[in-house]
Protein backbone atom coordinates (compact mmCIF):
# COMPACT_ATOMS: atom_id res chain seq x y z
CA UNK A 1 0.00 0.00 0.00
CA UNK A 2 1.10 3.29 -0.42
CA UNK A 3 0.53 6.78 1.81
CA UNK A 4 -1.58 8.94 0.33
CA UNK A 5 0.85 11.93 -0.81
CA UNK A 6 0.05 16.20 0.64
CA UNK A 7 -3.62 16.41 -0.65
CA UNK A 8 -2.51 19.69 -1.95
CA UNK A 9 -0.05 18.06 -5.03
CA UNK A 10 -2.62 17.02 -6.53
CA UNK A 11 -4.17 20.45 -7.91
CA UNK A 12 -0.19 20.75 -8.73
CA UNK A 13 -0.64 17.96 -10.75
CA UNK A 14 -3.46 19.21 -12.75
CA UNK A 15 -2.23 22.25 -13.18
CA UNK A 16 0.85 21.29 -14.38
CA UNK A 17 3.23 22.20 -11.44
CA UNK A 18 4.03 18.76 -10.20
CA UNK A 19 7.48 17.62 -11.34
CA UNK A 20 9.72 15.02 -10.99
CA UNK A 21 10.09 12.65 -7.63
CA UNK A 22 7.36 14.53 -6.49
CA UNK A 23 5.23 13.75 -9.75
CA UNK A 24 6.25 10.42 -10.68
CA UNK A 25 5.31 9.46 -6.81
CA UNK A 26 1.91 11.16 -7.60
CA UNK A 27 1.79 9.02 -10.79
CA UNK A 28 2.51 5.81 -8.68
CA UNK A 29 0.30 6.13 -5.97
CA UNK A 30 -2.93 7.19 -8.30
CA UNK A 31 -3.36 4.16 -9.97
CA UNK A 32 -4.30 1.76 -7.21
CA UNK A 33 -6.17 4.80 -4.91
CA UNK A 34 -9.24 5.56 -6.12
CA UNK A 35 -10.36 7.72 -3.22
CA UNK A 36 -7.29 10.32 -4.69
CA UNK A 37 -8.91 9.49 -8.23
CA UNK A 38 -11.93 10.69 -7.30
CA UNK A 39 -10.71 13.89 -5.26
CA UNK A 40 -8.53 14.62 -8.94
CA UNK A 41 -11.96 14.48 -10.78
CA UNK A 42 -13.57 16.79 -8.27
CA UNK A 43 -10.36 19.34 -8.68
CA UNK A 44 -10.89 19.03 -12.79
CA UNK A 45 -14.68 19.41 -12.65
CA UNK A 46 -14.03 22.50 -10.79
CA UNK A 47 -11.49 23.90 -13.70
CA UNK A 48 -13.65 22.95 -16.00
CA UNK A 49 -16.77 24.80 -14.68
CA UNK A 50 -14.62 28.09 -13.81
CA UNK A 51 -13.02 27.97 -17.31
CA UNK A 52 -16.64 27.79 -18.88
CA UNK A 53 -17.45 30.85 -17.04
CA UNK A 54 -17.76 33.55 -20.11
CA UNK A 55 -15.15 36.27 -20.99
CA UNK A 56 -16.25 39.56 -18.97
CA UNK A 57 -16.06 42.31 -20.93
CA UNK A 58 -16.95 46.00 -20.29
CA UNK A 59 -19.95 47.38 -21.47
CA UNK A 60 -19.95 50.33 -23.62
CA UNK A 61 -21.30 52.21 -20.87
CA UNK A 62 -18.90 51.62 -18.11
CA UNK A 63 -16.02 52.41 -20.40
CA UNK A 64 -17.33 55.82 -21.37
CA UNK A 65 -17.49 55.81 -17.17
CA UNK A 66 -14.14 54.73 -16.79
CA UNK A 67 -12.46 57.01 -19.03
CA UNK A 68 -14.73 59.97 -17.39
CA UNK A 69 -13.15 58.78 -14.02
CA UNK A 70 -9.97 58.57 -15.11
CA UNK A 71 -10.12 61.97 -16.63
CA UNK A 72 -11.47 63.37 -13.90
CA UNK A 73 -8.57 61.86 -11.28
CA UNK A 74 -5.92 62.56 -14.30
CA UNK A 75 -6.80 66.56 -14.35
CA UNK A 76 -8.40 67.65 -11.09
CA UNK A 77 -8.04 67.50 -7.35
CA UNK A 78 -11.11 65.97 -5.88
CA UNK A 79 -13.12 68.73 -2.72
CA UNK A 80 -11.46 67.72 0.27
CA UNK A 81 -12.47 66.45 3.14
CA UNK A 82 -11.26 67.79 6.56
CA UNK A 83 -9.97 65.03 8.58
CA UNK A 84 -12.39 63.88 11.69
CA UNK A 85 -10.06 62.25 13.77
CA UNK A 86 -6.48 62.45 15.07
CA UNK A 87 -5.11 59.03 15.62
CA UNK A 88 -2.86 57.11 17.99
CA UNK A 89 -1.56 54.20 17.02
CA UNK A 90 0.85 52.69 19.39
CA UNK A 91 3.57 49.97 18.95
CA UNK A 92 2.04 46.32 19.22
CA UNK A 93 4.27 43.26 20.27
CA UNK A 94 7.00 44.96 22.43
CA UNK A 95 7.29 44.10 25.78
CA UNK A 96 8.23 47.48 26.44
CA UNK A 97 5.02 48.48 24.27
CA UNK A 98 5.88 52.80 24.75
CA UNK A 99 2.71 54.25 22.77
CA UNK A 100 3.31 56.21 19.96
CA UNK A 101 2.04 59.88 20.20
CA UNK A 102 0.76 61.02 17.29
CA UNK A 103 2.60 64.54 17.26
CA UNK A 104 0.17 67.34 17.44
CA UNK A 105 2.08 70.60 16.05
CA UNK A 106 0.75 73.72 15.97
CA UNK A 107 2.06 74.83 12.59
CA UNK A 108 1.32 78.69 12.38
CA UNK A 109 2.74 79.25 8.88
CA UNK A 110 0.87 78.28 6.03
CA UNK A 111 3.84 76.50 4.62
CA UNK A 112 3.51 73.26 7.03
CA UNK A 113 7.62 72.50 6.48
CA UNK A 114 8.11 75.59 7.79
CA UNK A 115 7.05 75.20 10.91
CA UNK A 116 8.12 71.59 11.46
CA UNK A 117 11.33 73.28 11.78
CA UNK A 118 10.98 75.45 14.19
CA UNK A 119 8.90 72.23 16.18
CA UNK A 120 10.92 69.28 17.60
CA UNK A 121 9.00 66.32 17.02
CA UNK A 122 9.91 65.84 21.59
CA UNK A 123 6.90 63.82 21.62
CA UNK A 124 8.07 61.46 19.25
CA UNK A 125 8.73 57.77 21.50
CA UNK A 126 9.87 54.79 19.47
CA UNK A 127 10.61 51.57 21.24
CA UNK A 128 13.77 50.44 19.23
CA UNK A 129 16.72 51.94 19.57
CA UNK A 130 19.38 49.86 17.44
CA UNK A 131 20.86 51.10 14.41
CA UNK A 132 19.43 48.77 12.58
CA UNK A 133 16.24 49.80 12.76
CA UNK A 134 14.80 52.96 12.16
CA UNK A 135 15.05 54.76 15.19
CA UNK A 136 14.13 57.48 17.21
CA UNK A 137 17.26 59.21 16.15
CA UNK A 138 16.38 58.24 12.06
CA UNK A 139 13.11 59.56 12.85
CA UNK A 140 14.12 62.91 13.79
CA UNK A 141 16.61 63.25 11.09
CA UNK A 142 14.38 62.15 8.37
CA UNK A 143 11.64 64.62 9.78
CA UNK A 144 14.06 67.61 9.71
CA UNK A 145 15.59 66.43 6.26
CA UNK A 146 11.87 66.34 5.48
CA UNK A 147 11.24 69.93 6.67
CA UNK A 148 13.79 71.53 5.18
CA UNK A 149 12.65 69.90 1.82
CA UNK A 150 16.25 68.20 1.33
CA UNK A 151 15.89 65.95 -1.34
CA UNK A 152 12.30 66.47 -1.81
CA UNK A 153 10.83 64.88 -4.99
CA UNK A 154 7.25 66.66 -5.43
CA UNK A 155 4.71 64.37 -6.67
CA UNK A 156 0.94 64.22 -6.29
CA UNK A 157 0.38 60.84 -4.95
CA UNK A 158 -2.01 59.24 -2.39
CA UNK A 159 -0.74 56.80 0.46
CA UNK A 160 -2.92 53.97 -0.84
CA UNK A 161 -1.44 54.06 -4.52
CA UNK A 162 1.93 54.83 -3.04
CA UNK A 163 1.72 51.45 -1.02
CA UNK A 164 -0.42 49.32 -2.97
CA UNK A 165 1.75 50.62 -6.26
CA UNK A 166 4.67 49.09 -4.56
CA UNK A 167 3.09 45.92 -4.13
CA UNK A 168 2.52 46.23 -0.31
CA UNK A 169 -0.84 45.13 0.26
CA UNK A 170 -1.42 46.11 4.02
CA UNK A 171 -2.90 43.51 5.79
CA UNK A 172 -6.61 43.68 6.40
CA UNK A 173 -8.10 42.32 9.43
CA UNK A 174 -4.42 41.43 10.28
CA UNK A 175 -2.72 44.66 11.17
CA UNK A 176 -0.68 44.51 14.57
CA UNK A 177 -1.62 48.19 14.79
CA UNK A 178 -3.62 48.53 18.10
CA UNK A 179 -4.02 51.51 20.74
CA UNK A 180 -5.34 51.55 23.66
CA UNK A 181 -8.36 53.82 24.86
CA UNK A 182 -8.04 54.90 20.98
CA UNK A 183 -10.44 52.39 19.84
CA UNK A 184 -7.62 52.10 16.83
CA UNK A 185 -7.51 48.96 15.07
CA UNK A 186 -6.80 47.16 12.40
CA UNK A 187 -9.55 48.49 10.66
CA UNK A 188 -8.43 52.17 11.50
CA UNK A 189 -5.54 51.60 10.65
CA UNK A 190 -6.49 50.02 7.03
CA UNK A 191 -9.19 52.83 6.93
CA UNK A 192 -6.46 55.81 6.88
CA UNK A 193 -4.48 53.86 4.51
CA UNK A 194 -7.51 53.90 1.85
CA UNK A 195 -8.50 57.45 2.59
CA UNK A 196 -10.07 59.40 0.20
CA UNK A 197 -7.91 59.38 -2.95
CA UNK A 198 -9.26 63.40 -4.31
CA UNK A 199 -7.12 64.21 -1.70
CA UNK A 200 -3.38 63.84 -2.98
CA UNK A 201 -0.91 64.51 -0.37
CA UNK A 202 2.30 65.71 -1.79
CA UNK A 203 4.98 62.67 -1.26
CA UNK A 204 7.83 65.13 -0.28
CA UNK A 205 10.23 62.33 0.33
CA UNK A 206 10.13 58.66 0.54
CA UNK A 207 12.59 56.00 1.73
CA UNK A 208 13.09 52.57 2.65
CA UNK A 209 14.18 51.55 5.60
CA UNK A 210 14.13 49.28 8.17
CA UNK A 211 11.68 49.66 10.06
CA UNK A 212 11.32 47.42 13.61
CA UNK A 213 13.48 45.08 11.89
CA UNK A 214 11.20 45.08 8.49
CA UNK A 215 12.14 46.34 5.31
CA UNK A 216 9.40 49.37 4.84
CA UNK A 217 8.48 52.05 2.93
CA UNK A 218 8.31 55.45 4.58
CA UNK A 219 6.28 58.22 2.81
CA UNK A 220 6.55 61.57 3.94
CA UNK A 221 3.71 63.76 2.65
CA UNK A 222 2.53 67.26 2.81
CA UNK A 223 -1.23 67.64 2.57
CA UNK A 224 -1.43 71.29 1.99
CA UNK A 225 -4.84 70.86 0.76
CA UNK A 226 -6.66 69.90 3.56
CA UNK A 227 -7.62 72.39 6.02
CA UNK A 228 -5.89 71.92 8.68
CA UNK A 229 -2.86 71.49 6.86
CA UNK A 230 -0.47 68.88 7.74
CA UNK A 231 2.64 66.59 7.45
CA UNK A 232 2.28 62.89 7.65
CA UNK A 233 4.77 59.70 7.99
CA UNK A 234 3.44 56.59 6.56
CA UNK A 235 5.66 53.71 7.38
CA UNK A 236 3.90 50.71 5.31
CA UNK A 237 5.12 47.20 5.60
CA UNK A 238 3.76 44.06 3.97
CA UNK A 239 2.39 42.81 7.87
CA UNK A 240 1.01 46.09 8.74
CA UNK A 241 0.82 49.85 8.15
CA UNK A 242 1.92 52.67 10.66
CA UNK A 243 0.75 56.30 10.63
CA UNK A 244 2.23 59.14 12.67
CA UNK A 245 -0.51 62.21 11.66
CA UNK A 246 1.58 65.80 12.31
CA UNK A 247 -1.60 67.82 12.92
CA UNK A 248 -2.17 70.78 12.52
CA UNK A 249 -4.41 71.25 16.01
CA UNK A 250 -5.97 68.73 17.74
CA UNK A 251 -9.00 67.13 15.71
CA UNK A 252 -12.14 65.69 17.10
CA UNK B 1 14.86 53.89 -33.06
CA UNK B 2 12.44 53.37 -35.37
CA UNK B 3 9.71 52.05 -33.16
CA UNK B 4 8.48 54.79 -31.33
CA UNK B 5 7.26 55.95 -35.01
CA UNK B 6 4.83 52.64 -35.34
CA UNK B 7 0.93 53.44 -34.73
CA UNK B 8 0.25 53.09 -31.35
CA UNK B 9 -2.00 50.78 -31.73
CA UNK B 10 0.90 48.05 -33.09
CA UNK B 11 3.37 49.02 -30.33
CA UNK B 12 4.28 46.35 -27.16
CA UNK B 13 3.53 47.65 -23.67
CA UNK B 14 6.85 48.29 -23.51
CA UNK B 15 7.21 51.19 -25.55
CA UNK B 16 3.57 52.56 -24.63
CA UNK B 17 4.85 52.75 -21.14
CA UNK B 18 8.23 54.77 -23.21
CA UNK B 19 5.88 56.75 -25.34
CA UNK B 20 3.62 57.75 -22.28
CA UNK B 21 6.79 58.78 -20.10
CA UNK B 22 8.03 60.77 -23.37
CA UNK B 23 4.73 63.04 -23.12
CA UNK B 24 3.06 61.04 -26.08
CA UNK B 25 -0.69 61.69 -25.82
CA UNK B 26 -2.66 58.75 -26.02
CA UNK B 27 -0.30 56.31 -25.36
CA UNK B 28 -1.37 55.61 -21.76
CA UNK B 29 -4.98 55.90 -23.25
CA UNK B 30 -3.87 52.77 -24.91
CA UNK B 31 -2.78 50.77 -22.48
CA UNK B 32 -6.23 51.89 -20.91
CA UNK B 33 -7.91 50.53 -24.04
CA UNK B 34 -5.76 47.26 -24.20
CA UNK B 35 -6.09 46.34 -20.59
CA UNK B 36 -8.82 47.69 -19.26
CA UNK B 37 -11.38 44.20 -19.89
CA UNK B 38 -8.36 42.36 -18.57
CA UNK B 39 -8.53 44.12 -14.99
CA UNK B 40 -12.11 44.29 -15.02
CA UNK B 41 -12.53 40.76 -15.02
CA UNK B 42 -10.17 40.17 -12.05
CA UNK B 43 -11.86 42.85 -10.05
CA UNK B 44 -15.76 41.70 -11.13
CA UNK B 45 -14.97 37.76 -10.08
CA UNK B 46 -13.21 39.21 -7.27
CA UNK B 47 -15.90 41.42 -5.57
CA UNK B 48 -18.78 40.26 -7.16
CA UNK B 49 -20.68 43.74 -8.06
CA UNK B 50 -19.89 45.44 -10.99
CA UNK B 51 -20.37 48.68 -9.12
CA UNK B 52 -17.55 47.69 -7.15
CA UNK B 53 -15.68 46.19 -10.31
CA UNK B 54 -15.90 49.57 -12.14
CA UNK B 55 -14.40 51.26 -8.88
CA UNK B 56 -11.57 49.12 -8.56
CA UNK B 57 -10.41 49.38 -12.74
CA UNK B 58 -10.85 53.07 -12.36
CA UNK B 59 -8.63 53.23 -9.08
CA UNK B 60 -6.07 50.76 -10.95
CA UNK B 61 -5.85 52.90 -14.10
CA UNK B 62 -5.12 56.20 -11.64
CA UNK B 63 -2.23 54.62 -9.80
CA UNK B 64 -1.10 52.86 -12.79
CA UNK B 65 -1.32 56.49 -14.39
CA UNK B 66 0.58 58.36 -11.70
CA UNK B 67 3.27 55.30 -10.52
CA UNK B 68 3.88 54.59 -14.65
CA UNK B 69 7.04 56.73 -13.73
CA UNK B 70 8.78 54.67 -11.39
CA UNK B 71 7.70 51.74 -13.45
CA UNK B 72 10.74 49.96 -13.88
CA UNK B 73 9.87 47.69 -16.71
CA UNK B 74 11.55 44.92 -14.68
CA UNK B 75 8.22 43.32 -14.18
CA UNK B 76 5.78 42.80 -17.22
CA UNK B 77 2.93 45.53 -17.47
CA UNK B 78 0.37 42.78 -16.95
CA UNK B 79 2.19 41.57 -14.11
CA UNK B 80 1.62 45.28 -12.36
CA UNK B 81 -2.04 45.64 -13.69
CA UNK B 82 -2.71 42.00 -12.49
CA UNK B 83 -1.14 42.65 -9.14
CA UNK B 84 -3.03 46.22 -8.80
CA UNK B 85 -6.32 44.49 -9.56
CA UNK B 86 -6.67 41.82 -7.62
CA UNK B 87 -4.71 43.27 -4.41
CA UNK B 88 -7.73 46.12 -5.26
CA UNK B 89 -10.71 44.14 -5.34
CA UNK B 90 -9.26 41.76 -2.29
CA UNK B 91 -9.25 44.78 -0.08
CA UNK B 92 -12.92 46.06 -1.38
CA UNK B 93 -14.21 42.21 -1.19
CA UNK B 94 -12.89 41.73 2.20
CA UNK B 95 -14.47 44.82 3.49
CA UNK B 96 -17.76 44.28 1.88
CA UNK B 97 -17.93 40.74 3.79
CA UNK B 98 -16.74 42.23 6.79
CA UNK B 99 -19.34 44.82 6.52
CA UNK B 100 -22.46 43.86 4.76
CA UNK B 101 -24.10 40.79 6.08
CA UNK B 102 -26.66 40.19 2.69
CA UNK B 103 -24.98 37.48 0.60
CA UNK B 104 -23.13 39.70 -2.11
CA UNK B 105 -25.35 39.94 -5.38
CA UNK B 106 -25.04 37.73 -8.36
CA UNK B 107 -23.13 38.83 -10.99
CA UNK B 108 -25.03 39.96 -13.78
CA UNK B 109 -23.87 37.68 -16.87
CA UNK B 110 -22.55 40.25 -20.05
CA UNK B 111 -24.75 38.05 -22.16
CA UNK B 112 -28.17 39.36 -20.45
CA UNK B 113 -30.82 36.85 -20.48
CA UNK B 114 -32.03 36.94 -24.32
CA UNK B 115 -34.63 34.20 -25.10
CA UNK B 116 -32.30 32.24 -27.36
CA UNK B 117 -31.55 28.30 -28.02
CA UNK B 118 -32.44 26.10 -24.93
CA UNK B 119 -27.75 25.09 -24.86
CA UNK B 120 -27.82 28.83 -24.51
CA UNK B 121 -30.04 29.71 -21.01
CA UNK B 122 -28.86 26.17 -19.70
CA UNK B 123 -25.08 27.23 -19.89
CA UNK B 124 -25.73 31.11 -18.75
CA UNK B 125 -27.59 29.20 -15.84
CA UNK B 126 -24.81 26.79 -15.16
CA UNK B 127 -22.34 30.00 -15.32
CA UNK B 128 -24.72 31.72 -12.73
CA UNK B 129 -24.12 28.84 -10.77
CA UNK B 130 -21.30 28.70 -10.71
CA UNK B 131 -20.47 32.44 -10.13
CA UNK B 132 -22.45 32.00 -7.17
CA UNK B 133 -20.19 29.51 -5.72
CA UNK B 134 -16.89 31.65 -6.72
CA UNK B 135 -18.93 34.19 -4.05
CA UNK B 136 -19.58 32.11 -1.74
CA UNK B 137 -15.54 31.05 -1.27
CA UNK B 138 -13.57 33.56 0.94
CA UNK B 139 -11.98 36.02 -1.18
CA UNK B 140 -8.43 35.27 -0.87
CA UNK B 141 -9.68 31.35 -2.36
CA UNK B 142 -11.13 33.66 -4.67
CA UNK B 143 -8.35 35.21 -6.08
CA UNK B 144 -6.10 32.45 -6.53
CA UNK B 145 -8.92 30.92 -8.73
CA UNK B 146 -9.65 33.85 -10.57
CA UNK B 147 -5.83 34.90 -11.28
CA UNK B 148 -4.93 30.73 -12.15
CA UNK B 149 -8.15 29.73 -13.73
CA UNK B 150 -9.67 32.94 -15.13
CA UNK B 151 -5.97 35.07 -16.29
CA UNK B 152 -4.09 31.84 -17.03
CA UNK B 153 -1.28 33.12 -14.45
CA UNK B 154 0.77 30.38 -13.19
CA UNK B 155 1.37 29.16 -9.55
CA UNK B 156 4.62 32.09 -9.78
CA UNK B 157 2.26 34.58 -11.24
CA UNK B 158 0.02 34.19 -8.69
CA UNK B 159 2.07 34.22 -5.53
CA UNK B 160 3.22 37.53 -7.38
CA UNK B 161 0.30 39.02 -7.91
CA UNK B 162 -0.65 38.35 -4.17
CA UNK B 163 2.23 38.67 -2.73
CA UNK B 164 2.51 35.30 -1.13
CA UNK B 165 4.61 32.00 -1.17
CA UNK B 166 4.43 29.81 -3.36
CA UNK B 167 3.79 26.91 -0.95
CA UNK B 168 0.64 29.08 0.14
CA UNK B 169 -0.85 29.60 -3.46
CA UNK B 170 -0.54 25.49 -3.85
CA UNK B 171 -2.41 25.47 -0.29
CA UNK B 172 -5.30 27.99 -1.41
CA UNK B 173 -5.64 27.13 -4.86
CA UNK B 174 -6.50 23.16 -3.75
CA UNK B 175 -8.50 24.21 -0.92
CA UNK B 176 -10.57 26.42 -3.13
CA UNK B 177 -10.81 24.12 -5.58
CA UNK B 178 -12.38 21.32 -2.92
CA UNK B 179 -14.78 23.84 -1.49
CA UNK B 180 -16.07 24.62 -5.05
CA UNK B 181 -16.38 21.44 -5.88
CA UNK B 182 -18.55 20.78 -2.82
CA UNK B 183 -20.85 23.40 -3.66
CA UNK B 184 -21.26 22.54 -7.50
CA UNK B 185 -21.88 19.20 -6.52
CA UNK B 186 -18.97 17.38 -7.64
CA UNK B 187 -17.97 15.93 -4.07
CA UNK B 188 -19.74 15.04 -1.46
CA UNK B 189 -20.77 18.07 1.03
CA UNK B 190 -18.85 16.60 4.06
CA UNK B 191 -15.94 14.84 1.95
CA UNK B 192 -12.69 14.97 3.62
CA UNK B 193 -10.39 15.62 1.37
CA UNK B 194 -9.28 18.96 1.60
CA UNK B 195 -7.71 17.97 4.49
CA UNK B 196 -4.61 16.68 5.43
CA UNK B 197 -5.77 14.42 7.82
CA UNK B 198 -5.42 11.81 4.56
CA UNK B 199 -1.17 12.38 4.53
CA UNK B 200 -1.13 11.33 7.53
CA UNK B 201 -2.82 7.67 6.76
CA UNK B 202 -0.49 4.83 6.77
Amino acid sequence: MSTHPEITLLSAYVDGELVGDERARLEAHLPGCAECRGTLDAVRAAIADVAALPDVEMSAEQIARLDAGIARERLSFKPQRPRRRLTRIAWAGGAAAASLIAVVMLMQNPDGRDALKSEAPAALNVTEQSSANYSETTARQALAAFASGANATYSALTAKDAARSEGYAPAVGGGTATAAGAGNDAAACDAELRRDAGEPARLVRSEIALFKSQRAFLYFYLVPASDPKRAELWIVRPSDCYTLFFAQQPLK
Amino acid sequence: MGEDDAPIASASDDQLVRRHLAGEAGAFHEIVVRHRNRVYAVALRVCGRSEDALDVTQDVFVTAFRKLSSFRGEALLTTWLHRLAVNAALDLARRRSRRDHAPLEEVPEQADAEPGPEEHAVAAQRAAEVQRALLRLSPEFRAVIVLHDLQDLDYAGVADALGVPLGTVKSRIHRARIELARLLGHLEPDANLATSKEADKP
